[in-house]
């Protein structure tokens, strides 16, 4: 009987094992959360921690994990790349014990000429430090080149600062801004990098007759270094008085190209040639055109300025004319005018640069005497102070300072023929950035024919190399087509090697370039987003908590979570140890049989 | 009972030879004193540098331990003749017998036990052998005398290099690898002595970072200083002090322009220590104000029998030396002029050096002027400054009326006033007036008198067009008396800017004048509030001109009338389409000189530690900037931060450097900063701007609408 059971039993494991049948289940796992740190050198140890509580219900994963349960954010801004988290994601705020400082945006223009003061704004948000002194310093190298000092008059304040740096030549200049609160234990620190040059804008003036205030402004912009000035005053129908070599006419868009910025002095005198000359410069050069008027008239440039009509004052009175702040002159350079002209409406999309004074006491007051207006991609700019330059005088005005600003203004604003803009110019060694070229032929040509396109042809390369190193590069950076007809995108990774780099970009005659600093402790500034990560977070089904309400995230993750059955399938007969029994079942039934003496 | 000789000789030989082992003894004591001194010595006590400390030390404890030795071996020399057999054995123990029958007759008087032949025997024997004995040889002195003297030779090294002066033991320490310590400047006093004339005492200052003076002040330097010459530096050039005596250097300088004092001592083989520098600030001694306080306007006046009554103020920053009225007068007419120049006493009263006042009565009738003669007078002072020129106050006129010289018609002269500002204020008046009546008039009636009054103002325009050479020449129209020749007042801007005509007086006479046509407009048209309103406009320009500049009354006078003949007589062929040399950007030194020390700071910065030269290096960038505008305060305040630097680092303090040199770099940023112009707004992406434009042009052309099923 025994022997029959065992053969039996062995039979049946070899049969099974043959049919290897399935058998599926229902059964609920540990749920798997990913704990990511927003900001890891700040917010590891407190990241630590989350994963440490977590763990004794939670199968935990210190990094970003697509098919988690769930994901825990550590800090106080969304992490980068923040790409599609496992839902629902809960976040873990720090806590604010005592003073905080942060810099939330350190903000300073790429590039700049040397021969000019630099403002680097940053923000720099302070909770817990009601009435002590915030302190903001600007490093270059370690040394500090400029101090600003405030009193923090809040419990959570928002402090925009502007910080002037100077430029001691031309090369990049690595800053650092650095906030700290007294009493407090950390500092803030963000560093950027600015590209100073030895840069000239070409600027012309062109005046169909001659003009008084076009002269007096030329005047000014030929004083200043940052500017090549070409000039040409049309002094009768065929004579003129050239300075440089000006185009004989507005009419022709190669002739014109070289310039960054057109100044024209009596626009009520230029031909509907030259308006068109001027509106081809504006939409497919991208350049900046200045209209200087010196009196009210009609002309072929309303085609330009799009104005309805004209208004104005004349009086014997002069009246201080003060910058908006839409651009880089600051209201301390204000003009001064008695006769002046302003738009009866603004054209739609114009903005005034310059009012008059509100306290004019006449019709004048608050008037757009200076406004701009957007034309294709390039920028108009129209000046209706007709007789400021009767008050050029430096205690009447600051005649010189505000139209060098403004043209500046103007044509820094002009689109090159190849533009380089790098995501990050300061990267730690291995860090990538990306390369975003724009070949402005290409870019701003007009729209073709849709019934018959035009074939588009470019060429352009980037290559990486080591600053003063021209001609040798180290890496070629590869580029593709992006958005849009004339752009061009690509990634380039920082060397293992801490230095000075450079990013060349060329397309055919041209060709641009931007630094690159690697260096190792690059610090940014990171902008406190806590509303929004809270409003993030709770987008993907969780919420945010702050680190002093640890204890309760396991059971909101219980409550985020839903803890569904997994039906899983499994073959029992796979399993390797069915050999034993088996074994042992035909072992035993052997044994029996020669026990019996049977064969 | 008399001791038998045997018994002194015995007696003898045993004392010498005690003697000899209690200096032995004392000798070893002092060798293990002065050891023991050695020993504190190298572990610092007494101190260096006090040598009659360590003598002192070395000697106490030599003699310590000589008694501290001669003590204890006190013991081993009452057995003295057990030491004496143990070097000498043939004595056979004779010694020490006879020493011990010598002990007891000495205790008892009597030795009841030992006969006294025996006794006497024993002695004898003893004392012979003793005659042979020589206790140097039996205790040879050389071991402790060795010890002793190499002891006290080592002590003696010790405390004679103690007694050195630090400098000394550290400039022969050092001899063998490097030269001789790099000259310094202990103490700079200086004395400023202004010049006789300020009659101000003398300044004196100890170690100043920055010395200010009266210009001619004498700057006297006394410089105490380890080295064999100092010299010191200014904008001026080099100059060497002389020696006052020992470390004592002096010189003196003239302060007489903005600058720096750089003090560099140096050694005899001509190396210069570190550097001292002091910034010099001279204030200049500036020019007396004078001014005419009566009548302090011009008068016209009838006849020559007249009594100015004067009136002058005048002071001065230091004093004044003298203060007088001179008059020219001036008679003829046409191109016959002559001038008599003359002076007016006058009645000082001196609220002090500073402050002086004056008054006089100036009867004219003495002077033979003519109708049409003038006096032009002014006061003039001077302060005690050697070679300073005098100065002189507004000058005034008086002039008699000439035959004919009247008013022109409705040009309402006022001989005691301000004649052109009353002929227009005496329109606002008559204007007033006719406001004033308006009720009582009929409405033809006040037009009528308007208009008359429009006739009048004018006439007055008239006379100030022509007073300014026919520029503004009025044609006649209404419309072309209200404007002005833009390209002729436009022309006269080029003179104004270059600074030809340095009045604001041009300007406002030219405004008043046109305020003056827009009221002859509004009385034309009996707008008599508007008429009111130009006619204060004109009024105040007016008297802003004449205040301004009062050249303009005289130098555009009736005698200086414009030719009208030469006009239009240039060669018309020249004007031909040229071209005009671009202009060169203004250069601007200061701004170079002052990024490039910026640069330097920043460099220096970099390394405050490293290189034995970055101390000179500050000073000498201290100097840089202080060169590159003497006068400059916030260029002072630089150079003092970096010659802090300099000696922060000197001492080998890094943080205080640092921290100076980021100061100077704060300081020297916003100085520069206030000569460049601020850079131009990030520029926004070319697409940006693209779209931008396409939006306006969509919200300016928008596209019609089209129907449901299209066009």
């Amino acid at each position: 009987m025994t022997r029959r059971l065992l053969r039996a039993l062995a039979i049946a494991i070899a049969l099974a094992g043959a049919a290897d049948p399935t058998v599926t289940s229902s059964r609920t796992t540990r749920p798997v959360v990913a704990v990511v740190a927003a900001a890891p050198r700040r917010d590891g140890p407190l990241a630590e921690r989350v994963a440490r509580g977590l763990a004794k219900e939670f199968t935990v994963i210190s990094a970003p994990f697509a098919d988690a349960d769930g994901t825990i954010i550590v800090g106080d801004h969304v992490p980068l790349p923040a790409d599609a988290p496992a839902s629902p994601v809960f976040a873990v705020l720090p806590d604010r014990d005592g003073p905080v400082v942060t810099l939330e945006a350190v903000s300073a223009p790429a590039r700049t000429p040397s021969a000019a003061s630099v403002p680097v704004v940053a923000v720099a948000r302070v909770t817990g430090a009601r009435g002590r002194a915030l302190d903001i310093t600007l490093r270059l190298r370690g040394l500090v080149v400029a101090r600003l000092a405030r009193t923090v008059v809040t419990d959570d304040e928002r402090i925009p600062v502007s910080l002037s740096f100077v430029p001691a030549g031309p090369g990049p200049a690595p800053l650092r801004v650095t906030a700290t609160v007294a009493g407090a234990r950390d500092s803030a620190a963000a560093d950027v990098l600015i590209d100073v040059r030895d840069m000239r804008w070409a600027v012309l003036f062109f005046d169909p007759r001659p003009s008084w205030m076009s002269t007096f402004v030329r005047r000014a912009i030929e004083r200043d270094s940052r500017f090549i000035v070409t000039s040409r005053v049309a002094t009768s129908r065929r004579a003129s008085t050239d300075a440089g070599q000006p185009p004989a006419a507005l009419d022709d868009l190669a002739a014109l190209a070289p310039f960054d910025a057109i100044i024209v002095g009596a626009p009520e005198a230029l031909g509907t040639g030259g308006v068109a000359g001027l509106d081809a410069y504006l939409r497919r050069r991208g350049g900046g055109v200045v209209l200087l008027f010196d009196r009210r008239a009609g002309g072929a440039y309303e085609r330009l300025t799009e104005m309805i009509a004209w208004a104005g004052r004349a009086g014997d009175r002069g009246v201080a004319i003060a910058s908006t702040g839409t651009t880089g002159v600051t209201d301390s350079a204000a003009l001064r005018a008695s006769e002046l002209a302003w738009p009866s409406t603004l054209p739609a999309g114009a903005e005034p640069v310059a009012r008059t004074a509100p306290a004019s006491g006449d019709s004048a007051a608050g008037q757009p005497v200076i406004w701009r207006s957007a034309v294709g991609a390039g920028l108009l700019v129209v000046s209706g102070a007709l007789d400021a330059w009767r008050y050029r005088d430096r205690s009447a005005s600051a005649f010189d300072e505000y139209w060098r600003g403004l043209i500046a203004d103007v044509a820094s604003a002009s689109t090159p023929p190849v533009a380089l803009a790098l995501s990050s110019t300061l990267l730690e060694p291995g860090e990538r950035t990306d390369v975003i070229v724009t070949l402005r032929d290409l870019a701003l040509r007009p729209p073709p024919d849709a019934a018959r396109p035009l074939p588009v042809r470019a060429s352009v390369s980037a290559v990486l190399e080591r600053a003063g190193e021209p001609g040798r590069p180290l890496a070629s950076v590869r580029l593709w087509p992006g958005a849009g007809i004339g752009r061009f995108q690509g990634s380039v990774q920082a060397p293992a090697a801490p230095g000075a780099y450079r990013v060349v970009v060329a397309s055919e005659s041209d060709h641009a370039d931007a630094p690159l600093m690697v260096t190792s402790g690059v610090t940014r500034a990171t902008p406190d987003a806590r509303d929004l990560l809270a409003a993030w977070v709770s987008a993907r089904g969780g919420r945010a908590l702050p680190a002093s309400a640890l204890a309760e995230l396991p059971e909101a993750l219980h409550h985020a979570i839903r803890a569904t059955p997994r039906r899983e399938t499994w073959y029992p007969m796979r399993l390797a140890w069915w050999i034993i029994p088996f074994a042992l079942a035909l072992s035993g039934e052997w044994w029996l049989r020669r026990r019996r003496g049977l064969t | 009972m008399t001791a038998p000789p045997e018994s002194a000789a015995v007696r003898a030989i045993l004392a010498r030879a005690a003697r000899r082992l209690a200096w032995m003894s004392a000798a070893e004591g002092a060798a293990i004193g002065l050891g023991l001194a050695l020993a504190l010595a190298a572990a610092g006590w007494p101190a260096p540098g006090a040598a009659w400390r360590s003598v002192f030390a070395g000697l106490s404890l030599a003699a310590a331990g000589a008694g501290a030795r001669v003590l204890t071996s006190s013991g081993r020399r009452r057995h003295v003749a057990h030491l004496v057999e143990r070097r000498a054995p043939q004595c056979r123990n004779l010694l020490v017998t006879a020493s011990e029958l010598l002990a007891r007759s000495a205790a008892s008087h009597s030795t009841p036990h030992v006969a006294e032949h025996v006794r006497t025997i024993v002695l004898r024997q003893a004392a012979r052998l003793a005659g042979g004995l020589d206790p140097a040889a039996l205790f040879p002195a050389r071991n402790a005398l060795t010890a002793l003297g190499a002891a006290a030779m080592l002590w003696a090294l010790v405390v004679s290099r103690a007694a050195l002066p630090r400098a000394v033991r550290a400039t022969r320490s050092s001899q063998p690898a490097s030269p001789a310590p790099a000259a310094s400047i202990t103490i700079v006093d200086v004395t400023i002595a202004p010049p006789a004339y300020a009659a101000a005492p003398a300044q004196s200052l100890r170690d100043p970072a920055r010395v200010e003076a009266l210009v001619g002040s004498r700057v006297r330097l006394t410089v105490r200083a380890t080295a064999a010459a100092v010299s010191i530096e200014t904008v001026r050039g080099r100059q060497v002090l002389a020696a006052a005596g020992p470390n004592a250097f002096t010189g003196e300088l003239l302060a007489d322009a903005d600058g720096y004092i750089a003090i560099a001592p140096a050694t005899s083989d001509g190396r210069v220590g570190t550097r001292r520098l002091i910034g010099l600030t001279v204030a200049a001694d500036a020019a007396p104000r004078v001014r005419l306080t009566a009548p302090g306007r011009d008068l016209l006046l009838p006849d020559a029998r007249h009594t100015i009554e004067l009136g002058v103020e005048a002071d001065d920053d230091i004093g004044l030396a003298s203060l007088r009225l001179r008059y020219t007068k001036v008679s003829g007419a046409g191109e016959r002029f002559t001038f008599a120049e003359g002076q007016v006493p006058l009645e000082i009263a001196r609220a002090g050096a500073r402050r002086w006042t004056a008054r006089a009565r100036w009867r004219l009738d003495g002077l033979g002027l003519e109708p049409g003669d003038m006096v032009v007078y002014r006061a003039v002072a001077t302060d005690a400054r050697p070679g300073s020129a005098p100065s002189e106050s507004d000058a005034f006129i008086a002039e008699l009326l000439a035959p004919g010289g009247g008013a022109a018609a409705g040009f309402a002269l006022d001989p005691e006033g301000e004649r052109y500002a009353v002929s227009q204020q005496m329109v606002i008046l008559k204007t007033e007036r006719l406001a004033a009546r308006r009720g009582a008039l009929t409405a033809a009636a006040f037009t009528a008198e308007a208009q008359e009054l429009a006739a009048e103002q004018r006439k007055v325009r008239a006379e100030f067009v022509f007073m300014m050479g026919g520029e503004l020449a009025d044609d006649g129209s209404e419309a072309g008396s209200t404007d002005l020749d833009e390209v002729a007042e436009a022309e006269g801007e080029s003179d104004l800017a270059a600074g030809r005509s340095a009045n604001q007086g041009q300007v406002a006479l030219r405004r008043g004048i046109r305020a003056m046509s827009r009221a002859a407009a509004a009385l034309t048209r009996a707008d008599l509030a508007l008429a009111l309103t130009h006619e204060r406009a004109a009024l105040a320009q007016l008297e802003r001109a004449f205040s301004h500049a009062r050249i303009i009354l005289r130098a555009l006078a009736q005698r200086e009338r414009l030719d009208p003949s030469r006009r239009l007589t240039g060669v018309m062929t020249d004007i031909a389409r040229g071209a005009r040399a671009s202009a060169e950007p203004e250069l601007a030194p200061r701004v170079t000189a002052l990024r490039a020390a910026l640069s330097a700071i920043a460099e220096l910065a970099g390394s405050p530690r490293s290189g034995a030269d970055a101390p000179e290096r500050a000073l000498a960038l201290a100097e840089r900037v202080l060169r590159v505008d003497p006068s400059d305060e916030a260029l002072h305040e630089v150079a003092e931060l970096l010659a802090t630097a300099a000696g922060a680092m000197g001492r080998g303090r890094a943080d205080d450097a640092r921290s100076s040199l980021d100061r100077a770099a704060t300081r020297l940023a916003t100085a520069l900063r206030a000569g460049l112009p601020q850079t131009s707004r990030p520029a926004l992406p070319p697409e940006l701007n693209r779209l931008s434009g396409a939006l306006n042009d969509a919200l300016r052309h928008p596209r019609p609408a089209r129907g449901r099923g299209g066009a």
